[in-house]
């Protein structure tokens, strides 16, 4: 367990802050500054969280820095935002399902990887919560007709994610930031 | 305790090395300043003496680095950063807590401390520091001057033995130079070896022992203090003055004309301007000021309200009562942002297209469609342009304009570079030339020269100038003493008071 | 823009002062997380109701009543536009027959969800987070991104103010209307600086990290930690003794709703 702590450099440990910190301000102030419901804030929320992610995965090129990434932004969530410990489950599963799919690629370094941990981890944290809402509204199923609308438009707006992600690195890599 | 020893090198992906044969020494008890135009190596320098060249950037380093004696290749970054220390242009950067007490603290909770010496080094380096009574404040209610000083006593509090700074005046006013010059003087009597990297130069006088002055990623010229005063290396190396005189008590009042006075009313204006933060008390009560064409400072102390007036006359925060007029003529408050130009502190924040070219064509683009809008705005109301005949829409092409713009501001060869890749001094001067592309009736900067060099400061300066020829009302918030000097034909001091800086009702005083 | 009155609202609400009795941010984390164990379990409106009376005493000793009154508020809108809809879908599909009950039980777990985490949330100030992240004796590895995570909150909140007054300044509309018609290009507006104040703000700090000598494996001594007092103990006994008697409740009283399943 020790081994696994010490590995990471005090660099990589700041990139994962900051972009954890950048996703949640900009996931927050976007959802919020157009209603919370409305469609085109939740697509752009979700396409802003998941260009953050492709890029930070390119910025910290280790496994388990998704993982990572999951945890920090579900604790300071928590104690800062109100997030619900509910969500962890689902999220610590998509996180680790995606670590695992990047993992299993033959190039684990290439932005093609990192795009579909991106996309992996999307995908299972989507379903994930449409569990947990089954879990709270189960007493109710009409109820989860009204929230699946809500997270397929979340959906929508991750895949346009991966893609903006994938163009946002070619221009972080024309403007010399990264470097691979 | 710093040597360099025939240094060569070369940042990865770079053909050409960035530093070339460098011999120098800091000794303990010694003020070293390297100084030089941008991009001449002077952070390279600075960066391979604590280390971070290669240990951090990797590349390829030629010849050796010794601080107190050991190679900065054997040692790691983490003991070198007890034996160097090393405060950054702007300490916020390197502060990792929100809190000014947490932050003293960080280093010493992550070495294991116990808790009560930690809490005691946190009390006996705040005491010497004198910020002892900001303990408590966040990091981010700190005035420049203190952010640094918090960054010095955070150093400090682990001892080392050599000091570095990296441009360290160039977010201080002048009170703070004079005190940092002060303490350097302390520090270098208690026999720290001290390397500054500096672009203004005239508060070293006295204090530096040495000065290395780079050219082109070499050392062009070596020597005492002295060495600067001779103008044509300053002017071959594009550096700033030796010395520079306090020209903030000599400039005069920004004022109206007089009451009796045929001439019609030139310039920009505002009367009775009341304003207070929510549940704070009121930085302007019925203010008045008034802004003559040409090139004015704006002269407070800390928290007087510089920035807020500038708030104020662009429009980006709303009075609580007040009129503003352009040429005898009232303006709404709410029109104020179409008319007045704003350059910002903070280039990166202002860059948002993907090469420079595209940065000033959208800002073209964007003022013509301002324009239109108030042509259209006019034309409904019956009346002509009078300000529009003074600074006419320009009907050239767009690709004509960007080149001049990027000629005036020395930007010829970045038109296709990504505005985020360009160094600070670029990045500010293409946020000024997107503020120009505006072609503002009034055009306010707040410290558009901090961390230039003397060749762009002056370059900014001329710039300036040439609006104000044009007939624009410049406002410079700046404690950069020598754009002042260059620039500045008169100062707007705060507190402003009701009925100061301002003459008679306007002549033409219609409702515009 | 909406954004900066957003930043504004959102740093004045996390320096809002805490006038509740102060209590460890661990035990309101272990009061979270057990009720929403103990509300995912019990599915009877007589259960949620012993959880719901006793989330609701837990929120107002914080006596933000403002806030909790805007929380409420939201909620109870939500349920409206859930009870009109649930209808409307039962008329459509019989077999999804709306059941007043049924629409009771999972905004009545929402209700609990959010006594329990607004307490944290209100009463765990931005300043204080990172002793209270101590607190938790995290590993270098969690504590350092953490630390770094809730630094930079507020930076961002303002770099996204300033953002947004310098394309008011350039000239961009930066209406709802606008934001609807050109989402991409107001989100590149937007957020491209702030990707790229993000990549060099962690180039910067990673360089001063480094210059503090920040390794894994340090051995990190805290000198200053919130205390574990009687009253956390207490806080969390009392949790324990609610969501006993809340089980009680569900398993002899309770009724659990059609089409529902304990």
């Amino acid at each position: 367990m020790k081994r696994i702590f010490s590995r990471w450099s005090a660099q990589d440990l700041v990139v994962i802050g900051v972009f954890a910190a950048a996703s949640k301000v900009t996931t927050l102030l976007v959802a919020l500054a157009g209603g919370g419901m409305n469609p085109i804030s939740l697509m752009g929320k979700n396409l802003v969280f998941t260009m953050l992610l492709v890029v930070m995965l390119c910025r910290v090129n280790r496994p388990g820095t998704l993982f990572l990434f999951t945890v920090i932004n579900m604790i300071v969530s928590m104690l800062l935002l109100g997030a619900s410990v509910t969500l962890l489950p689902p999220i610590l599963i998509s996180a680790l399902a995606a670590e695992l799919a990047m993992l299993a690629m033959r190039d684990s370094t290439s932005v093609g990887t990192k795009v579909l941990g991106a996309a992996v981890f999307d995908i299972v944290s989507k379903v994930g919560s449409l569990g947990l809402s089954w879990l709270f509204m189960r007493e109710n199923p009409a109820m989860m007709l009204m929230v699946v609308p809500f997270v397929a438009i979340g959906y929508l707006g991750s895949i346009g994610g991966l893609f903006t992600g994938v163009k946002a690195v070619k221009e972080l890599r024309h403007a010399g930031i990264i470097r691979q | 305790m710093i040597r360099f020893e025939n240094v060569t090198y070369t940042y990865p992906f770079a053909e050409k090395p960035a530093v070339r044969g460098i011999n120098f020494e800091v000794r303990p008890g010694e003020v070293v300043l390297v100084t030089g135009r941008s991009g001449c190596g002077k952070s390279t320098l600075m960066r391979l003496a604590n280390g971070l060249c290669p240990g951090w950037f990797k590349g390829r380093l030629e010849g050796r680095v010794l601080v107190d004696g050991k190679s900065t290749l054997e040692l790691p970054l983490k003991d070198m950063s007890r034996l160097c220390g090393t405060l950054f242009q702007d300490p916020e950067q390197q502060f990792f807590a929100l809190g000014v007490e947490d932050e003293l603290a960080f280093v010493h909770e992550w070495r294991g401390l116990p808790a009560e010496e930690t809490r005691e080094k946190v009390r006996s380096f705040a005491r010497s520091f004198g910020i002892g009574h900001i303990l408590g404040q966040s990091i981010h209610e700190l005035s420049e001057g203190q952010k640094q000083k918090v960054g010095l006593a955070s150093i400090m509090s682990q001892e080392p033995k050599a000091l570095i700074l990296d441009e360290p005046t160039a977010n201080l006013d002048p009170e703070s130079t004079v005190e940092l010059a002060h303490r350097l003087r302390m520090l270098k009597e208690s026999g720290m070896a001290i390397l500054v990297v500096d672009h203004r130069l005239y508060w070293l006088e006295g204090v530096a022992d040495r000065v290395l002055v780079m050219k082109e990623g070499e050392v062009a010229a070596q020597g005492n203090f002295g060495l600067l005063k001779d103008d044509g290396l300053r002017a071959s190396c594009g550096l700033r003055g030796w010395h520079v005189d306090d020209a903030r008590p000599h400039l005069p009042e920004s004022a109206a004309p007089a009451a009796e006075s045929s001439q019609p009313e030139r310039g920009f204006r505002m009367e009775g301007v009341t304003f207070a933060y929510k549940g704070q008390a009121p930085i302007f009560e019925h203010a008045s000021a008034f802004l003559a064409p040409g090139v004015t400072a704006l002269i407070g102390d800390n928290g007087a309200g510089k920035t807020t007036l500038a708030r104020l006359m662009t429009g980006l925060n709303k009075a609580q009562s007040g009129r503003f007029f352009f040429d005898g003529a009232e303006i709404a408050a709410s029109d104020l942002l179409r008319r007045v130009g704003v350059v910002l502190q903070n280039a990166d924040h202002q860059l948002h297209m993907k090469t420079v070219a595209q940065e000033l064509e959208v800002c073209l683009e964007l003022a013509e469609r301002l324009e239109k809008q108030a042509a259209k705005q006019k034309a409904r109301e019956g009346r002509e342009d009078a300000a529009a005949q003074q600074c006419p829409a320009v009907s050239r092409p767009r690709a004509e304009q960007v080149r001049e713009l990027l000629e005036l501001f020395g930007l010829e060869g970045l038109a296709e570079r990504h505005p985020q890749s360009l160094s600070g001094g670029e990045k500010q001067r293409l946020v000024i030339a997107c503020a120009f592309a505006k072609r503002p009736r009034v055009l306010i900067l707040d410290e558009p020269t901090s961390g230039l060099d003397g060749e762009n400061m002056r370059r900014i300066a001329n710039a300036l100038r040439l609006l104000a020829e044009h007939g624009a009302c410049v406002l410079i918030i700046t404690h950069d003493l020598e754009l002042m000097k260059l620039s500045c034909s008169r100062a707007l001091r705060l507190p402003l008071t009701a009925g100061k800086n301002t003459g008679p009702a306007p002549h033409n005083a219609d409702k515009e | 823009m909406q954004a900066s009155s957003v930043s504004s609202r959102f740093e004045a609400y996390a320096a809002e002062s805490d006038s509740s009795v102060k209590m460890d941010a661990r035990s309101r984390m272990a009061v979270s997380l057990f009720m929403s164990a103990v509300t995912v379990c019990i599915s009877s409106v007589e259960g949620q109701a012993v959880l719901l009376v006793a989330s609701f005493l837990y929120v107002l000793s914080i006596r933000r009543w403002k806030a909790v009154g805007i929380a409420y508020a939201f909620l109870a809108v939500m349920m409206c536009i859930a009870v009109l809809l649930t209808y409307g879908i039962s008329l459509l599909t019989p077999i999804m027959p709306f059941s007043p009950r049924g629409i009771a039980v999972p905004f009545m777990r929402s209700a609990e969800m959010m006594n329990v985490v607004l307490p944290l949330a209100l009463t765990c100030r931005i300043q204080e987070l990172l002793t209270a992240l101590k607190g938790l004796r995290l590993p270098f590895c969690i504590y350092i991104p953490a630390a770094v995570m809730i630094r930079f909150i507020p930076t961002f909140m303002h770099d996204i103010r300033q953002v947004a007054e310098t394309l008011k300044i350039r000239g961009y509309s930066l209406t709802f209307g606008e934001m609807f018609r050109h989402p991409l290009m107001m989100l590149r507006l937007m957020f491209t600086p702030l990707l790229f104040r993000s990549l060099r703000t962690s180039e910067e700090l990673g360089m001063a990290a480094e210059l503090k000598g920040l390794e894994s494996g340090s051995c990190f001594v805290p000198f200053r930690t919130q205390q574990w007092a009687k009253r956390d103990t207490a806080l969390v006994l009392l949790a324990v003794a609610v969501a006993a008697l809340a089980l009680y409740v569900h398993f002899k009283f309770g009724t659990v709703p059609t089409r529902g399943m304990r």
